[in-house]
């Protein structure tokens, strides 16, 4: 497993939809898109709201009853993928 | 000097062309206005453009994966190769298209690469979108089938044809963003069948249809053999995605509802898009396909591997588009 930013931010040329709950990210420099569900559209409103990843974890366990270890691998598999893609990128 | 001047004219994707050479598959524009009012000039060429090292912008592969079309874009425009076929370069406006065919290459091909290959594209650059679809007329409307190769596009549209739907186009529709919603119109009218799907269509009277091209077994089907003519410019109906189910013990065609988010990923995959580092092209391209998937159904077609579901088919997209 790489490790991975703490920080992260959404680079310009990614734009997100909204569509009815659900999120569809397209990198505008590369036409690459990806879709996200209801739960993962949270996860990348509080990303690119917020910044931190432990800000985004203690954000999501107020909002969903679910175990902390369970979240953090699924919220890092997630930036992981986000970040191959180039959906994310390390912030400051 | 070895490049005739422009003197036939077409309407295709919605754009005039004039062409060097003759297009049997289109339709005549009697009043063209000249060259000066084409869209698109198309000429041929026996010098090949001047080689340059481009960019690569897509390239798509053979069954057998050798390279099927490899297109480059250079500051002067963009090449379409398909290696050992010919060769294709458009200006970066699109608007003038030379190509320079291999000796062995019969005309026929050379007009399907174009038509059907290098055309959306270049309709893409353009700033037109367009669905690699076959399509229908059901009311006063267009119902498009998208999905990959194999899938049965072109048999459904046959099947929906011989039901009394007339079929628009099997493999390019182009979309307009109107006021009032999205309209529809097919690249150029008519269609590209396998034999079986022509016998279904025409029965057993049918043949003495001509190749596609000289590497495939399709046959191109007149456009004046197809009722009802130029389809024109009609609202967007409806998409079905469909997948062909081989093995699995489905018994009767399905449908699925998608989600916006995936009716719009759907849309995507299926789009014709030429450059994807051209980022305005991507954004317009979104708005539309959202667009498109908040206004009509976008479902996912699940069909089993049979001729004989076609009728059952039919009847499930007509009762969803509310016109059975």
């Amino acid at each position: 497993m790489i490790e991975l930013p703490p920080r992260l931010r959404v680079p310009d040329e990614v734009v997100a939809r909204d569509l009815a709950g659900e999120a569809l990210l397209v990198h505008l420099g590369t036409g690459t898109y990806y879709g996200l569900d209801a739960t993962g559209t949270r996860i990348w409103q509080l990303l690119a709201e917020h910044g931190a990843r432990e800000k985004v974890v203690a954000l999501m366990l107020q909002e969903f009853d679910v175990p902390e270890a369970q979240l953090r691998r699924d919220l890092d598999a997630l930036v992981a993928q986000l970040l191959e893609k180039g959906l994310l990128a390390a912030g400051k | 000097m070895n490049q005739p001047m422009p003197a036939n004219h077409y309407r295709v994707c919605g754009l005039q062309l004039a062409s060097a050479i003759p297009f049997p598959e289109l339709r005549a524009l009697p009043d063209a206005g000249g060259s000066a009012a084409a869209d698109i000039e198309f000429t041929s060429s026996k010098i090949p453009a001047p080689l340059q090292r481009g960019a690569l912008v897509m390239t798509t592969e053979q069954a057998d994966g050798t390279p099927w079309l490899v297109c480059t874009r250079t500051d002067a425009g963009y090449r379409f190769d398909f290696p050992g076929y010919a060769d294709f370069f458009a200006d970066r406006s699109g608007r003038r298209v030379t190509c320079t065919a291999h000796a062995d290459t019969p005309p026929e091909t050379v007009r399907h690469l174009f038509l059907d290959q290098v055309l959306p594209l270049l309709h893409n650059l353009r700033g037109g979108e367009a669905l690699h679809a076959s399509a229908v007329r059901v009311g006063g409307g267009i119902c498009a089938f998208i999905g990959k190769s194999g899938q049965g596009k072109s048999t459904l549209a046959a099947a929906f044809q011989q039901a009394g739907n007339a079929a628009v186009c099997d493999d390019c529709l182009v979309l307009h963003a109107e006021a009032g919603g999205v309209r529809a119109e097919a690249a150029y009218p008519g269609l590209r069948l396998w034999e079986d799907s022509r016998d279904m269509l025409f029965g057993d009277a049918a043949g003495g249809h001509s190749l596609v091209s000289h590497y495939s077994a399709k046959l191109r089907i007149p456009t004046q053999e197809l009722p009802e003519g130029e389809p024109g410019l009609l609202p967007l109906l409806g998409v079905y995605s469909l997948r062909r189910e081989e093995g699995s013990p489905l018994q009767a065609p399905a449908l699925e509802r998608l989600s916006m988010r995936d009716a719009l990923m759907e849309l995507i995959e299926y789009a014709f898009r030429l450059d994807l580092a051209d980022r305005d092209m991507i954004l317009r391209q979104l708005t539309l396909f959202e667009r498109i998937a908040r206004a009509v159904p976008v479902r996912r077609l699940r069909m089993p591997d049979a001729m004989a579901a076609l009728p059952a088919a039919r009847d499930l997209v007509l009762r969803d588009l509310d016109h059975d």
